[in-house]
């Protein structure tokens, strides 16, 4: 089944159908959370209306993590067992998770600003983060300075594996040491301890970023299958006109 | 709407839709040359002839 579905064929063929539909529901979510985000859910009471803030901060947070996980995953098929969509999925997720984390780190400095009073502080996990978010930099700038990728792939996911000694770092900083950001509120051992009226919106959202990112990688990956192609292309090309000359 | 924390609000969700926004035109454009390329690359290969 897996030699199956690893096959880039088979992924571009299912993947072109199944990408409408995934496109399709991405909206039709979104839209939904959006309307309960702002019209369902009341204000904080403390934090009054800028707690609106929190169903796109909370969410592109968890897409940052969901995407490096993915990646993590994606570097050991590629290191281990050679994968052939290993190294395309790592690469067509590293933008869209820099990007998730873009978003994050901005969205918390303008939540930031009224509620503590900074935009930023070197606490815990603002710091883990914006380390995350170098980490995804760092990646997509290793894939551009080697121009094999075979062997751009293998130093990608040593790095992407390296990397990923921050993301316990990130999920416990708030635990570990005493920081000005928030505890954990929705994925805690004792159940969530958010106000169900700010949670149903909020994990209506999670849903609709997951599937936004779902998509955009799978449409991603498919580029990046088109790329390998030409540059398979263009070699044998080179090669045939080598031959040519040489007769 | 929003109070006084209204600059705030917008100004993350304008944040959001120009990161997220801008990706996504990005790799909507990026696909298209891409496809583009490939199409010519494809037209320009050699046709494969049976062999008895």
């Amino acid at each position: 089944m897996w030699t199956k579905l690893a096959n880039p064929g088979f992924f571009m063929r299912w993947s072109g159908r199944l990408l409408p539909w995934f496109a399709g529901a991405t909206v039709l979510v979104f839209a939904t959370g959006m309307y309960m985000s702002f019209f369902m859910a009341p204000p904080d009471y403390q934090q009054g209306e800028t707690i609106r803030i929190m169903y796109i901060h909370v969410p592109s947070a968890w897409m940052a993590l969901f995407l490096y996980t993915m990646m993590s995953i994606s570097a050991i098929g590629t290191l281990v067992w050679r994968h052939p969509l290993a190294d395309v999925s790592q690469k067509a997720a590293a933008p869209i998770g820099a990007a998730f984390t873009l978003v994050c780190l901005i969205t918390g400095a303008l939540w930031g600003k009224p509620m503590w009073g900074t935009y930023w502080v070197w606490d815990a996990r603002l710091t883990s983060v914006l380390v995350l978010f170098l980490v995804y930099a760092g990646i997509m700038a290793l894939w551009r300075a080697i121009d094999d990728p075979g062997r751009a792939a293998r130093a990608v996911a040593i790095l992407t594996l390296v990397g990923a000694l921050n993301l316990p770092i990130i999920r416990f900083s708030v635990d570990w040491w005493n920081t000005l950001h928030q505890p954990a509120s929705v994925f805690r051992l004792d159940g969530p301890t958010i106000y169900p009226a700010m949670l149903y919106p909020l994990l209506m959202m999670g849903v609709a970023f997951a599937l936004l990112a779902i998509t955009m990688h799978a449409y991603a990956m498919r580029t990046e299958l088109m790329r390998r192609r030409i540059r398979t292309l263009n070699i044998l090309e080179a090669e045939r006109l080598d031959s040519r000359v040489a007769a | 709407m929003f109070d006084q924390y209204a600059p705030f609000i917008i100004a993350s969700y304008a944040a959001f839709v120009a990161i997220i926004g801008g990706l996504g035109l990005y790799l909507v454009i990026d696909q298209r040359l891409q496809k583009r390329a490939l199409a010519e690359l494809e037209t320009r290969q050699p046709k494969r002839s049976s062999r008895r």
